[in-house]
């Protein structure tokens, strides 16, 4: 139903199985018509489906960045520095110009505005030539002359007393976080003088006490497809651009604001990406090398990273140091927190958070954060920004309370939690893991070398979406049917729930709708970052296939002697809303031939958010875990991941977004994790070998229970699910291990080596 | 990737007369999974690769009355799956079937088992000079070394990563060499390899004009109760952290003869025979075990991130002896 033909007093259901309630329908725009319901029988929405490009993607017909060779193409290469921290002396590009089959040669130094790199392959100048070889002997043959500068690549060596200054112009390496928007500094530091000292007092009469200091490792995003472009020039002023890319249109928006670019025009394509994990917002300096050495060379350039360019220069999750303390009352709940984190963003200064205080109510907080400089490749969003280090942290304290109290783990997580759908999460998971037999109740104690446990740990995102896109539907005359939005699909599935959401509104099947997506001259969409674009995009596509419904109806009910509004599409049929026969029968596809237009051609924008149930996604996991205490080795046995993101669209790639997250978390639990060196400052594990991503033999069983939640904030219901399901992962993965030998580590990863350390330490103790 | 030539020899002779001939940086192609990378990464420039894979009679396994033979370019998936090698020599088929992926298996071979470089990752990155590549340290020692070698690490600290040859040794084995002079030599597995005391650029004793081309396991070898057992982190395509190959000959309950092979922790494959000595005539049991355990990491040296190899090591080998007996 439409809102503007809803009374104003409009009521909606919203909320989940067994917890539904009716509100008020406020803040719909008059522009916008009102959500799926409860018990609305729906044909496409919500079904498994198989994801539309299934079978171009497994046939290898899906081309991807690297797949595009348009004739003449050139191959580019970043020339970049082999020191941790160095200034630019000079950069002589005679000798690489030579070169046979060189066809451009660029120093990027204006283009990215730097001198200094702060990070070994960090980039200095880009080469094109016709075939690979070539281009990697002509970025060899590039002579840079470097003032080499001392260097900080670890968290303690950036923090120590005599450390090296990461950055330039008198930067400090620790950077003390400050909101955004703190009208004044001084103040709002002394109200965190304030807030500490009550803080503390709290703690200094706390009935229980509990503290601990805990690690995550720098993880790397490690797309499969790496960043790339290929870039190809039309003249001096129009660029096109195929982009692995999370975000088409602020490629387009960059690209086009880079002087040095210096391109009027700017069309930006995506059909398919290999995942970006939020590594991908932006061309970075390799999109911006691509577009100038195809503009040099006057022909399409190739430039896709290698695996080591990829891993040290492409973005990664950053490290953190979390000191915690946690004052409680005996009958469990919290009465105050203290918090200090650190975490390395590489040579920035901010985005090294850790979100460890959300979820419960944590009573009074004191939380103060510091980014500490490095001369790493820069940290970049991935996957829930700051959740996963701030939940392995958190959790942790919530089983080291739970301990301390007597108190069973879930219970005192329902008792300082307000959320409704995670109060149901809970006992959904504990069923479904078995909690209550396999928790042990004295970790450590079993017999043998091998010890079982199982753990919890929550999360919490904000995936409602928003304004931000728009989407075409045509409906031609012989009956076809495309949907068309210029963003992207980094493989969670939005080219198929765009399809879907259009056929659901013109009573056809996913098949019978063209879905175009990846193209900046097609309708904006949102970047693909905060699990946004599904419930940003979706609202958009079904308002107008609405709107193109409402237009096919009237061309029908002009034939058919009825009014507009007693029609709708159904099954491929022309039907009346009230069930009756029509007078004849009409297909879609009659009605389409009734057109005197070329097609029905509506778009329309995604309408802002409802004041609806819950802005919130919840979430809770159960890992089950075996350690072997002799070899130090974790097996994950199963993860039980209860999810939620408004109502499911599709189940089959639902699934698949939470096995994903839960995947990426088992291997950030036990595997993953930078290494720089100390001598020179390199990432010495800069491949898929020694960095250790979980292969199929390490997953787990994985089991998927996905709420349907009548969410009622947009006319989809929809959220997002690609970043919550990744959050709690490796804190309920850590929370079992604990369980199961009785030691907890601190640090992940959790390796035979961080196992066996921790079990030799309590020996020690003990003795 | 530098161009390189690629020649297809037809036979061993003629494989090692173009390894002796003109090309002074040439290098053996077998199943490529190793020097494929290399070449990637720009540790090795080679002119030239000698693709073995043209050279009838090189791959497969044969039973023969000296004992079982695996031709050089027998996969390790030919070695996990060969019904023999699973029954009578499970420590082999054990250690072939938890190498790399299926991928690698199915291409990598039984002679590239053994030729393989280092996984040290200051050896595989371009930017390091290491000892290895004629540069003036190690990197590891003070370095990162969480992954590197507990003993005899004096100088270089790479740990060998061959999966089959502590097999290979512990049951005896023999690597057939040929030379371009057209003779074949015979050196027990045990000797193939060189520590880098002895030669620092490569880990085996071949001369570039030498191809390895069979493995014989010897008659009798398949007597023994043997076992491998590897600690590794990842259990889909790791390498080992730390393992141990046992074969024993046993009268009764009472050990007549051992073999004992450390791996992963030193530059070469290590035989243990000390600790071989205090099992001969024992029976096994726990305190033998622990004495056992406590000898083998006695002179070991480690590193500061690998001190926890020694209790892996203790750990492998009361695994492997315990698993070779019940197998």
């Amino acid at each position: 139903m439409s809102r503007d033909d809803a009374p104003d007093d409009a009521r909606i259901r919203v909320g989940f199985e067994g917890h539904f309630e009716e509100i008020e329908a406020t803040k719909i725009s008059k522009k916008d018509i009102l959500p799926y319901q409860p018990g609305q029988p729906l044909a496409v929405v919500g079904k498994r489906l198989d994801r539309a490009d299934a079978f171009a993607k497994v046939t290898g017909r899906a081309k991807y960045t690297y797949d595009q060779n348009p004739k003449g193409l050139l191959y580019g290469k970043i020339v970049r520095c082999p020191h941790a921290n160095a200034d630019v002396k000079s950069v002589d590009l005679t000798a690489a110009r030579a070169l046979p089959g060189v066809k451009a040669v660029v120093d990027l130094s204006e283009a990215l505005r730097h001198k200094s790199c702060l990070y070994a392959w960090d980039s200095v100048a880009a080469v094109a030539a016709e075939t690979e070889a070539q281009a990697a002997a002509a970025a060899a043959a590039v002579k840079v002359e470097y003032d080499v500068l001392p260097f900080a690549v670890t968290l303690d060596d950036a923090l120590a007393p005599d450390a090296p200054a990461v950055a330039r112009r008198e930067q400090q390496n620790v950077v003390a976080q400050v909101p955004r928007r703190v009208p004044s500094r001084e103040r709002w530091e002394a109200e965190q003088k304030e807030r500490l000292a009550k803080v503390e007092a709290l703690l200094a009469q706390a009935e229980i006490k509990v503290e601990g200091t805990f690690e995550t490792p720098v993880q790397i995003h490690q797309s499969l497809e790496p960043h790339g472009h290929v870039c190809a020039w039309d003249g001096e002023s129009q660029l096109t651009v195929h982009a692995s890319t999370q975000a088409t249109f602020a490629v387009k928006d960059q690209l086009g604001a880079n002087r040095a670019v210096g391109a009027q025009a700017v069309r930006v394509l995506s059909e398919y990406v290999g995942g970006g994990f939020g590594s991908k917002f932006s061309p970075e300096a390799e999109g911006v090398a691509c577009a100038l050495l195809a503009k040099a060379a006057g022909a399409p350039v190739k430039l896709m990273l290698d695996r080591r360019e990829e891993s040290t220069d492409g973005g990664n999750r950053p490290d953190s140091r979390q000191k915690m303390t946690m004052a409680l009352r005996r009958d469990g709940t919290i009465a105050a927190t203290k918090i200090e984190c650190w975490g390395t963003p590489g040579p920035g200064s901010g985005g090294a958070g850790a979100n460890n205080n959300i979820i419960y109510a944590l009573g009074e907080v004191s939380k103060r954060e510091y980014a500490v400089r490095t001369n790493c490749g820069e940290a970049r969003a991935m996957r829930a920004p700051g959740h996963p280090q701030g939940v392995f942290a958190l959790e942790a304290m919530m089983d080291m309370a739970a301990e301390a109290l007597g108190m069973d783990a879930i219970e005192l997580r329902k008792k300082n939690d307000s959320h409704p759908i995670r109060q149901a999460e809970y006992e959904i998971g504990k069923a479904k893991i078995g909690w209550d037999q396999k928790r042990q109740k004295t970790p450590g104690a079993q017999a043998g070398p091998i010890k079982t446990g199982v753990g919890a740990a929550s999360s919490v995102w904000y995936a409602a979406g928003g304004e931000g896109a728009t989407v075409r539907v045509r409906i031609h005359k012989n009956g076809a049917v495309e949907a068309r939005n210029g963003a992207q699909d980094i493989g969670t599935g939005t080219r198929t729930i765009i399809g879907m959401v259009v056929a659901e509104e013109l009573g056809l099947e996913l098949r019978d709708v063209q879905t175009f997506i990846g193209d900046t001259q097609d309708p904006e969409g949102p970047g693909s970052g905060g699990s946004t674009t599904a419930p940003t995009v979706t609202p958009a596509a079904r308002l107008a296939a609405y709107r193109a419904k409402e237009q096919l109806c009237e061309l029908a009910a002009a034939k058919l002697n009825a009014a507009p509004a007693d029609l709708d599409l159904r099954g491929g049929q022309v039907v009346r809303k009230d069930g009756a026969a029509l007078p004849v029968p009409m297909s879609f596809k009659e009605a389409c031939a009734l057109m005197t237009d070329d097609s029905i051609d509506v778009s329309e924008k995604r309408q802002r958010n409802y004041e609806g149930y819950q802005g919130q996604n919840a979430g809770v996991q159960f890992a089950e875990v075996e350690v072997d205490t002799e070899t130090g080795i974790v097996r994950v046995k199963k993860v039980v991941a209860v999810a939620d993101a408004g109502k499911i669209m599709n189940h089959k790639l639902a699934e698949s977004q939470v096995s994903g997250g839960v995947i990426q978390g088992v291997s950030y639990a036990l595997f993953e994790r930078r290494t720089m060196d100390r001598h020179k400052g390199h990432m010495v594990n800069a491949d898929l070998e020694m960095y250790k991503i979980a292969g199929p033999v390490d997953c787990p069983e994985i089991d998927v229970h996905l709420m349907d939640v009548y969410n009622g904030v947009n006319n989809t219901n929809v959220m997002g699910i690609g970043e919550p399901p990744n959050i709690a992962t490796a804190a309920a993965i850590a929370n079992a291990v604990s369980n199961a030998i009785g030691v907890r580590v601190k640090a992940l990863p959790i390796t035979p080596r961080a196992v066996l350390t921790a079990l030799a330490e309590k020996e020690a103790t003990k003795k | 990737m530098r161009p390189f030539r690629m020649a297809m020899p037809q036979s061993v002779e003629g494989a090692c007369s173009v390894l002796k001939g003109s090309y002074k940086d040439h290098r053996v192609l077998g199943g490529g999974t190793d020097i494929l990378s290399e070449l990637k990464e720009g540790t090795q420039a080679p002119a030239m690769l000698v693709n073995l894979k043209a050279i009838p009679g090189l791959a497969g396994i044969a039973r023969e009355a000296r004992g079982l033979v695996l031709g050089a370019l027998a996969t390790l998936t030919d070695v996990a799956e060969h019904a023999e090698i699973k029954k009578h020599w499970p420590a082999l088929a054990t250690a072939a079937a938890h190498a790399a992926t299926p991928q690698v298996r199915n291409a990598g071979t039984v002679g590239g088992n053994l030729c393989q470089r280092p996984r040290c990752w200051y050896y595989r990155h371009p930017e390091y000079p290491c000892l290895k590549k004629g540069g003036e340290i190690c990197y590891a020692r003070d370095g990162e070394n969480e992954f590197h070698a507990i003993f005899d690490n004096a100088t270089c600290n790479i740990i060998h990563p061959s999966n089959l040859a502590p097999a290979l040794i512990a049951y005896g084995a023999l690597v057939e060499i040929a030379g371009p002079d057209g003779k074949i030599e015979q050196v027990p597995v045990e000797r193939f390899f060189v520590t880098p005391e002895q030669n620092i650029t490569t880990e085996t004793i071949l001369e570039p004009s030498q191809v390895v081309v069979r493995v014989v396991l010897p008659a009798g070898s398949e007597n023994a109760k043997s076992a491998f057992f590897e600690v590794r982190e990842k259990q889909s395509y790791d390498w080992a952290v730390c393992a141990s190959t046992v074969s024993l000959a046993m009268d009764g309950d009472v050990v007549r003869d051992a073999r004992i092979v450390l791996s992963a922790v030193a530059p070469t494959p290590l035989r243990r025979a000390d600790l071989e000595g205090m099992l001969k005539g024992q029976r096994i049991t726990d305190e033998l075990l622990a004495k056992l355990g406590e000898a083998a990491v006695a002179k070991a040296t480690p590193l500061r991130d690998n001190k926890y190899k020694l209790i892996l090591v203790k750990a492998t080998l009361s695994r492997a002896i315990r698993q070779a007996l019940k197998g």
